[in-house]
C-alpha cells in the first residue's frame, strides 16, 4: 500500500473576523496519492481554498489551523520557518485564480519566472533564463524569449495564466495546488489551460489538488473529486462515477443543475436556499435546510465521511436512499 | 434528479440604524474626541464675551510676564495682557476665518464641479484646467500677491484663501460627480422627466456629502493653518485684535527673552484645532487612497 | 511613447503662461493707476515716471504689454525695484542661495527620515508603528512657524545648541544657522510623508503578489525588498516630489520667523513695503518652481511604473 503523498486529517480552520474567529473548514479528512489528481469541488465558502492552503500554510495573519497536514509524512503544521520555506520552494507550488493580482506589475515575466530558480535553487542567471524558455514552451507559450522581456499587462490574462503555471513548475513539485486557474478565464482558454495541465502532469507524474466550483470541469481533469459543504467534505468519489452516479443530495442537486444539451428541461433545477459558511451552518447536518431528504434525526446529529460502496459519504441517510445493488459492485470493479 | 423549486427567497428585514449611530461607528473613539475638542474650540469662540477672563487688551505694566495666578489663569505676556483672555479671544478670528473660506470655496467648488461634470466637453476641460492651474497656486502666495495689491488685512486674506482652496473641494467632487454619473439612476431620473438642476441638487449631491464633508473639513484645517500664518506675518488680522496666529508673532521676541508661554500655548491651540479637524475630516471619508491623484 | 511627455511639456508651458499672466494682471487690478501702484504710493519725479511707462510699455495695448514682461522675464530683466531701489534680478540672486539650501535640507529630511520611518513602521508593525501612527498624526498639524518657536525655544535658548536667527556666512555656518529652520519646515511634511510610506507599504504587503512570493518559499527579507518595497515607492515617490513642490511656499513664513535672508523674506518684505515688481518677480520664481517639480514627479511617476506607457524595458 504506497502511503499518499499528501494526507490531510481532522483538519480544521478558522480565520480571524472582526475581532473574533470564524470556522471557515469544519472537517476535512483527504488524501492525494502521488501522480493522483484530486479535485475539490463547492460553492462560495465552503472552504475549498483554505483546505488547499493550509498544504503551504499559507493562511491569512492570525488563522488558527488544527488537525494534520502530512506531506510525504512530514508534518507541515509543525515545520520550522526555515522547513516551510524549503516545502514551499520545492516540494508544492500554488497556482491562483486572477494571474493579473498575483503577479508583480513592475516586474518583467523573466523576472517572474526566474526569480524562484535563482533564488531557492542559486542558479546562474543565464542558466535559469534557459529554463524559462523552456517552460514556457511547455506550456504553450511561443516566441519564449522576447516574453522574458515583457512586463505582465502586455500579455493577455490567459497567456499569464500559463506563465504562472510555468513559474509554479519551475520549482519542480510534487504536488500542484490549482486554485480555481481557470475561473477567470473565458471557455476557449480555460479549456487550453485545462489541456496543458493534464498534459503536464501526465508527463511529469504531478500530483494535483484541483479546486474548483465547476463539477465537469473538475470530472474532466481530476481522477477522484471531493465534494466540500460548508466547511466539510460531504462526497468524494472517483470522478465519472460521481457525476453518473451521485450518493450526496448535495452532489445530487450540483450535477442536476447544470444544464445540458443532451435532455430538455422546461425548468432548470435549483437547490433551494443559498449556501453556508462552516461558521453559519446550523448543529445536525449543515446541508439539511436545503435537502429535500432531510429527516429529524438530520438536524441532531452530524454526519462523518464513510464508505460507501466505492465512494465516501457523509450523510446519514445515503445508504437509505443508495442501496447497494450488486450490478453496482460489478460497475465500481471496472473502475 | 431534484425536483423543481421556485418558491420566492424570504429576504429579511431591512433595518437602517440612524444616522447618529453610524456617524459614531464611522468616527470611532478617537474621532468622537476630535469632534468634542472642535465643539469645545467653537463654544469658547462663541461664548467669549461672556466668559469670565479678563479682558484681553488690557495693558496692566505691572504685570508683565506675571506667572500663573488666579487674575491670570495663564499668566500675562510683555505688556501685562492677560493671556488666557487674548487665547479666548483668539479664538473668534482663528475658526471664523476659515470657516468663510471653507463655506465660499466649499460652495463654489461644489458648484462649478457639479456643473463640470454634468455638462461635460469643453466646459468640463475649461473648469478642470482652471481647478488644476488653480491648485498649483499654494494658498499663501496667493495672499500675499493679493495683500501687495490691495493692501493687507483680514478680508483680503480670507476671499484670496476663498479662492485659493476652491480646486481642493472641486477636484475630489468632480471626480465623484464623475462616477455618480455613470450611474444608473441618473439615467433613470431624467427618463422620469426631471431637470438636471433638480437631480443634481436632490440626489447627486447628498450622494457626494460624505466625501464632501470630510474634504471641506481639511480645507477647514489648512485654511486655519494658512490664516494663521498670514496673522503671524502680520498680514493677517490687524494687530490689535488678538488672534493665535498674531499671539505666536508676538510672544517670538519673548521666547529669546526666556517666556515662551504665549507663543506655545497659542501654538498648541493651533495645533489642537488642525488635528481635530484632520482627524475628523480622515474618519469621514474612510480609507481614503489620499496619494492617489483624481484626475 | 514619446508623445506622452510632450504633452505634458506642453500642459506645463500652458500652466506657466497662465499663471505669469495672473501674476501680470495683479498689477491692474489696483485701485488707481498702474504707475502709483508700481511706485508703491510714492510721488516719483517726471524721468521716472517716463523710465516707468517706457519699462512697462503703458501706452501699448494690454497683450503686448503682457507679451514684453514676458519677454524682459525670460530674458533675465525682472524690473526695477522702488522699495529696495535696486534690480529686481539682482536682489533675486542675491538671495536665491539661501532659500535653495533651506529647501534642499528640508527635502533630504522630509524624503530621509520620513520615508525610512514610514516603510519600517509598514513592515515591523509593533510599538514603532503605534508611536507612529500618534506622532504623526500630531506632526502634520503643525504649522512650521509653531514647529519653529518651540525648536528656537528648546534649541536656542534652553540649550544653545542652534542659533535662532540669521543665515550665517559660509558653507559649514549656513547649514548649522538653517538646521532649526529646515526641521521647522520639514516637521509637517515629513509627518505626511511617514505616514504616506506606512500605508503605501501596509498596502503593497496585502498584496496578492506578495502572497504569490511567499507562497514560493522566499524569505520574509527577500519578499519585502523585491516585491513590497519596489512597489510601494512608486506612491511615496509621487507624494514626496509633491511635498517638495509645497516647501516652496513655506519657506515664505519660516524665512521670517528665522529672520533669514532668502527669497520668502524678501517676497514678505515686498509685500509691506507694496513693492509690486519684486512681488511679481518673486511669486513668478516659486509658482515656475513649484509646476516644474510638479510635472517632473508626474514624469517620474511614469518611469516608474511600467504600465504608464512611458517605460522602454526593464
Amino acid at each position: 500500500m504506497v502511503s499518499a503523498l499528501l494526507e490531510l486529517e481532522g483538519l480544521r480552520v478558522s480565520v480571524p473576523y472582526e475581532g473574533g474567529l470564524r470556522r471557515v473548514v469544519h472537517r476535512v479528512d483527504l488524501s492525494v496519492a502521488a501522480g493522483e489528481s484530486v479535485g475539490l469541488v463547492g460553492e462560495s465558502g465552503a472552504g475549498k481554498s483554505m483546505t488547499a492552503r493550509t498544504v503551504v500554510r499559507l493562511l491569512p495573519p492570525g488563522a488558527t489551523v488544527e488537525g494534520s497536514v502530512r506531506f510525504d509524512g512530514r508534518e507541515v503544521l509543525a515545520m520550522s520557518p526555515s522547513e516551510l520555506r524549503a516545502h514551499r520552494a520545492a516540494d508544492a507550488a500554488m497556482i491562483f485564480q486572477d494571474p493579473r493580482a498575483h503577479t508583480n506589475p513592475l516586474r518583467t515575466v523573466g523576472d517572474y519566472l526566474t526569480e524562484g530558480m535563482r533564488l531557492n535553487q542559486r542558479l546562474p542567471k543565464r542558466a535559469s533564463q534557459e529554463r524559462a524558455c523552456d517552460l514556457l514552451g511547455a506550456v504553450g507559450v511561443g516566441s519564449p524569449r522576447a516574453r522574458l522581456s515583457q512586463y505582465p499587462h502586455e500579455l493577455s490574462s490567459g497567456l499569464l495564466q500559463r506563465v504562472m503555471i510555468a513559474a509554479a513548475l519551475s520549482a519542480e513539485p510534487r504536488l500542484l495546488l490549482a486554485d480555481e486557474p481557470t475561473t477567470a478565464l473565458d471557455v476557449t482558454t480555460q479549456a487550453e489551460v485545462v489541456a496543458i495541465l493534464s498534459d503536464l502532469r501526465e508527463r511529469l507524474g504531478l500530483a494535483m489538488l484541483f479546486i474548483t466550483h465547476d463539477l465537469d470541469l473538475a470530472a474532466a481533469i481530476c481522477d477522484r473529486t471531493a465534494v466540500m459543504y460548508a466547511g466539510s467534505i460531504v462526497e468524494v468519489q472517483g470522478s465519472g462515477e460521481l457525476h453518473d452516479h451521485a450518493r450526496h443530495p448535495y452532489t445530487e442537486g450540483l450535477v442536476a443543475a447544470r444544464p445540458s444539451v443532451d435532455t430538455t428541461l422546461r425548468r432548470l433545477p435549483v437547490i433551494p436556499g443559498r449556501p453556508t459558511a462552516a461558521f453559519e451552518a446550523p448543529p445536525g447536518c449543515a446541508f439539511a435546510p436545503r435537502c429535500r431528504h432531510a429527516l429529524a434525526h438530520c438536524t441532531a446529529e452530524r454526519p462523518v465521511l464513510a464508505p460507501l460502496g466505492r465512494a465516501m459519504v457523509a450523510c446519514l441517510r445515503a445508504a437509505e436512499l443508495h442501496p447497494q445493488q450488486p450490478a453496482d459492485d460489478e460497475e465500481t470493479d471496472r473502475g | 434528479m431534484s425536483g423543481v423549486d421556485l418558491s420566492p427567497v424570504e429576504a429579511g428585514p431591512i433595518a437602517k440604524s440612524p444616522t447618529w449611530s453610524r456617524l459614531r461607528r464611522r468616527l470611532g473613539p478617537l474621532g468622537l474626541a476630535a469632534l468634542a475638542a472642535i465643539g469645545g474650540l467653537w463654544l469658547v469662540a462663541l461664548l467669549a464675551p461672556v466668559l469670565p477672563v479678563a479682558d484681553p487688551t488690557d495693558v496692566d505694566l505691572t504685570s508683565t510676564f506675571a506667572p500663573p495666578s488666579a487674575g491670570h489663569p495663564l499668566g500675562a505676556d510683555s505688556n501685562g495682557r492677560d493671556i488666557l483672555a487674548r487665547l479666548v479671544w483668539g479664538a473668534r478670528t482663528a475658526l471664523l476665518g476659515p470657516l468663510v473660506v471653507t463655506v465660499v470655496a466649499t460652495a463654489v467648488g461644489v458648484l462649478l464641479a457639479v456643473v463640470a461634470a454634468w455638462r461635460g466637453g469643453w466646459f468640463d476641460s475649461v473648469i478642470s484646467r482652471v481647478f488644476d492651474l488653480l491648485f498649483g497656486f499654494p494658498g499663501i502666495l496667493l495672499a500675499l500677491v493679493v495683500a501687495a495689491v490691495v493692501g493687507a488685512g483680514f478680508g483680503a486674506a480670507v476671499a484670496a484663501l476663498s479662492v485659493a482652496f476652491i480646486p481642493y473641494i472641486g477636484r475630489v467632487t468632480r471626480a465623484g460627480a464623475l462616477q455618480q454619473l455613470r450611474l444608473p439612476y441618473v439615467a433613470a431620473l431624467r427618463v422620469l422627466g426631471q431637470s438636471p438642476t433638480a437631480i443634481c441638487a436632490r440626489h447627486l449631491v447628498p450622494n457626494l456629502g460624505a466625501i464632501i464633508v470630510a474634504q471641506a473639513a481639511l480645507t477647514f484645517g489648512y485654511a486655519l493653518v494658512d490664516l494663521a500664518a498670514l496673522s503671524y506675518l502680520g498680514l493677517g488680522v490687524d494687530q490689535a485684535t488678538p488672534d493665535w496666529g498674531g499671539i505666536v508673532a508676538a510672544g517670538q521676541a519673548d521666547i529669546l527673552s526666556g517666556y515662551p508661554q504665549q507663543s506655545l500655548y497659542a501654538g498648541a491651540l493651533i495645533v489642537l484645532a488642525v488635528a481635530a479637524f484632520s482627524i475628523v475630516a480622515e474618519r469621514l471619508a474612510g480609507r481614503a487612497h489620499a496619494w492617489r491623484r483624481l484626475w | 511613447m514619446v508623445r506622452f511627455p510632450v504633452t505634458r511639456l506642453a500642459g506645463l508651458v500652458i500652466t506657466l503662461l497662465a499663471a505669469s499672466f495672473l501674476i501680470f494682471s495683479s498689477l491692474y487690478l489696483t485701485p488707481g493707476d498702474p504707475i502709483s501702484t508700481l511706485s508703491g504710493g510714492r510721488t516719483l519725479p517726471p524721468e521716472a515716471v517716463e523710465a516707468v511707462r517706457q519699462q512697462y510699455h503703458l501706452d501699448d495695448p494690454f497683450l503686448l504689454r503682457y507679451l514684453a514682461w514676458l519677454g524682459d522675464v525670460v530674458r533675465g530683466d525682472l524690473g526695477e525695484s522702488f522699495a529696495f531701489n535696486a534690480a529686481v534680478s539682482a536682489l533675486v540672486s542675491a538671495r536665491a542661495g539661501t532659500t535653495v539650501m533651506l529647501v534642499a535640507m528640508a527635502s533630504v529630511l522630509i524624503v530621509g527620515v520620513g520615508i525610512t520611518l514610514g516603510v519600517l513602521g509598514g513592515i515591523r508593525g509593533g510599538l514603532l508603528d503605534k508611536g507612529m501612527l500618534v506622532t504623526t498624526v500630531i506632526g502634520q498639524a503643525v504649522p512650521s512657524f509653531v514647529a519653529a518657536m518651540v525648536l528656537i525655544w528648546l534649541f536656542a535658548v534652553r540649550w544653545s545648541w542652534f542659533p535662532a536667527i540669521g543665515s550665517g556666512e559660509g558653507f559649514a555656518d549656513r547649514l548649522h544657522h538653517l538646521t532649526l529652520p529646515a526641521m521647522a519646515l520639514a516637521l509637517a511634511y515629513l509627518a505626511y510623508v511617514a505616514r504616506i510610506s506606512r500605508a503605501a507599504t501596509r498596502d503593497e504587503l496585502g498584496r496578492e503578489h506578495v502572497e504569490t512570493a511567499r507562497a514560493r518559499g522566499f524569505s520574509s527579507s527577500q519578499v519585502v525588498r523585491r516585491h513590497v518595497v519596489r512597489n510601494a515607492m512608486i506612491p511615496i515617490v509621487t507624494v514626496s516630489g509633491l511635498t517638495i513642490a509645497g516647501l516652496l511656499a513655506g519657506t515664505v513664513v519660516v524665512e521670517r520667523a528665522f529672520n533669514l535672508d532668502g527669497l520668502g523674506s524678501l517676497l514678505v518684505e515686498a509685500v509691506v513695503r507694496k513693492d509690486v515688481a519684486v512681488v511679481q518677480a518673486v511669486s513668478l520664481i516659486l509658482v515656475t518652481a513649484f509646476v516644474v517639480v510638479n510635472t517632473l514627479v508626474d514624469l517620474l511617476y511614469r518611469v516608474l511604473d511600467p504600465r504608464m506607457g512611458l517605460a522602454a524595458g526593464p
